[in-house]
């Protein structure tokens, strides 16, 4: 009979414990700071829409001949990136995150170069923040679809997560065969990790959420700011880039090629 | 008492169907039930299927798939061509593994059993997930050599799998994530724990051990369990097992970049180690005498060398031979002739 109580005891104890386990999890998935959906707030969507430069000029793929801050002339056959979790930010400082929230944009594929930010409570927003590549979490959550399919090739088998970013191209400065560049961008493990927080600024700009879901933000991606900033790529010396050291300076500038240029509401 | 003893068994229920432990695990097979079963004494799996429910529909579908030359580039080669079932699924008698147009692999093939409970995937746990780890070999240059893109084109060319995948997902469209989802519910079955040690941990008066196995055993838990932890035999680390100086694989190292973790792999499970030689990442050494031997004297230093075999591991012939006695112990014919993970004639 004791042995029985002790049983039953050591049961209520387990479920307890389960039953706390799960009221804290929800607890954490309730972020405070994200509105609730309550009746009377209406929602409206945001359009961000992409602009690929070098410098002033739209990207343009294999033929363009373009010249980096060092000097070097090159071309580009390949340039793709993935912008995951955006959020918007209004004046009191509340979140709205777009929930699955991963786009691959690239530049063979102009239809990849518009998205939607969909179920914003309407209201003023004044700055936003997303990441360049894709979160920790999705890296190893197994097999994924949509944006995130490893059949898009933006996905390394031997050393598996995402290519946050790929560029590809050639210059006479590399001494790569066939003269390429290749910079694949990616690895989520310190202290080799690519993922980066980009918050292009809004300046004096307001974005105007409403119901007629009108608002688009206009950003540029300069792929020159790729190579210079803050660092400085010279092709002869880094014509390569798979992850590590190199991919991590790489991805320290990428975030400066992201600029706010226009907000239209 | 009554109520008491009712809600007490109720109780019991409750926590035992909401996960497949089985104290009283029963090894016989019955092969319409895919049910995926493990002993109490195992800990709780990596991954649970939550995201992934098996079904006999999508078991069946992924074991079409692991057994099917479709993955790869030429229609040549399947996931059983280098993991077969009566080497635990390892590939028996290949050094390294070979692929495409024979091309020669750089690494020995894995057993597969028990990967639920991997915490990463490969000798240099270059994967993270059993989902997605397929894509490895469905895409490397020496292995398949093909592209996930087109794997899924040619299934989504065929009757039959259009309506497996069906079946399976209730859909008409065929994507890499099902693909990888009935994939993972094949060879996330493979559970090994009918062994001899398994029966002799759950009833050791009906499956004693000789005495031979008994004094393994003891040597096993002394020298050897510390990296291989039972009931698993492994404890999903990456460790520099003082094969080499200076390392021709990196190993670990060209996963993380880091150091340290040059010259390291994945600590493998030693169950059914008897039929899954040859052994290390680079299938050097044909038979278990071999490998105790490299333990005991032939140990090379590095920097990276694991501290707890600075020193070798001391052992006398006579401990080697009940040693191995033991790992025998860990043979699992009833996984090995499992009828659920034949290959369909």
């Amino acid at each position: 009979m004791k042995c029985i109580y002790k049983f039953f005891l050591l049961n209520l104890v387990i479920i307890a414990i389960a039953c706390r386990k799960d009221s804290s999890l929800k607890k954490e998935t309730q972020d405070p700071a994200i509105p609730k959906p309550v009746e009377n707030i209406k929602y409206g969507s945001v359009r961000i829409n992409i602009s690929n430069l070098v410098g002033n000029e739209m990207i343009s793929l294999n033929d363009s001949v373009y010249t980096n801050t060092n000097g070097d002339s090159f071309t580009i056959s390949k340039f793709k990136y993935y912008l995951s979790n955006f959020t918007l930010r209004n004046a009191n400082g509340e979140l709205h995150r777009q929930t699955e929230s991963y786009h691959l944009i690239d530049c063979q594929k102009g239809s990849s170069f518009t998205m939607l930010i969909d179920s914003v409570p309407v209201g003023t927003y004044n700055a936003m923040n997303f990441i360049l590549g894709v979160d920790s979490t999705r890296n190893t959550s197994g097999a994924q679809i949509g944006a995130l399919d490893p059949a898009l090739g933006m996905f390394w088998s031997w050393n598996q997560g995402y290519i946050f970013l790929m560029m590809e191209g050639s210059s006479p400065n590399s001494t790569a065969p066939d003269n390429m560049i290749t910079y694949h961008l990616g690895g989520f493990a310190q202290p080799y990790n690519c993922i980066r927080n980009v918050n292009p600024s809004f300046g004096a700009l307001d974005l105007v959420v409403t119901e007629k879901n009108s608002s688009e933000i206009e950003i540029s991606a300069d792929l020159l700011r790729l190579f210079d900033t803050p660092t400085l790529i010279k092709f002869a010396q880094t014509s390569e880039g798979m992850g590590g050291a190199i991919a991590v300076t790489l991805s320290n500038n990428a975030v400066n090629m992201f600029k706010v240029i226009d907000i239209e509401n | 008492m009554g109520k008491l003893s009712i809600y007490i068994v109720c109780l019991m229920l409750i926590l035992t169907a909401s996960c497949k432990v089985d104290s009283k695990f029963d090894p016989i097979i019955n092969e319409d039930d895919i049910t995926v079963k493990w002993p109490d004494y195992f800990p709780a799996p990596a991954y649970d299927f939550s995201g992934n429910p098996i079904t006999k529909e999508g078991f069946l579908l992924g074991k079409k798939l692991f057994y099917d030359p479709i993955l790869s580039v030429d229609n040549t080669i399947s996931c059983g061509s280098c993991h077969q079932q009566f080497a635990a699924f390892a590939h028996a008698d290949h050094k390294l593994s070979h692929g495409i147009d024979n091309k020669l692999g750089v690494r020995n093939s894995q057993a597969l059993f028990n990967m639920i409970w991997n915490t990463s995937f490969f000798w240099d746990g270059g994967s993270k997930h059993i989902e997605v780890q397929p894509i490895g070999p469905i895409t490397n240059p020496v292995e398949m050599d093909e592209t996930v893109q087109n794997v899924v084109y040619k299934l989504s060319q065929r009757a039959d799998y259009k309506s497996l995948f069906k079946a399976a997902f209730n859909t008409d469209s065929i994507t890499s994530q099902l693909m990888l989802k009935a994939i993972a519910q094949f060879m996330g079955a493979f559970v090994s724990a009918s062994s001899k040690y398994d029966k002799n941990r759950i009833d050791p008066i009906a499956n004693p051990f000789t005495e031979d196995e008994k004094l393994g055993q003891t040597i096993f838990e002394s020298k050897c369990a510390s990296c291989h932890v039972p009931p698993l035999f492994t404890d999903n680390s990456f460790r520099n097992n003082g094969l080499d100086e200076i390392f021709s694989d990196s190993g670990r190292y060209l996963i993380t970049n880091i150091n340290s973790d040059m010259g390291k792999f994945k600590v493998p499970s030693l169950r059914n180690i008897e039929l899954t030689y040859p052994y290390m990442h680079d299938g050097r050494f044909e038979t278990l005498p071999q490998v105790l031997n490299h333990y005991s004297s032939e140990i090379k230093q590095s920097a990276t060398l694991d501290q707890s075999l600075t020193n070798g591991i001391a052992l006398n012939n006579t401990e080697k031979q009940q040693l191995i006695a033991f790992l025998k112990t860990l043979t699992d014919r009833e996984f090995i002739n499992d009828p659920r993970f034949k290959e369909a004639n």
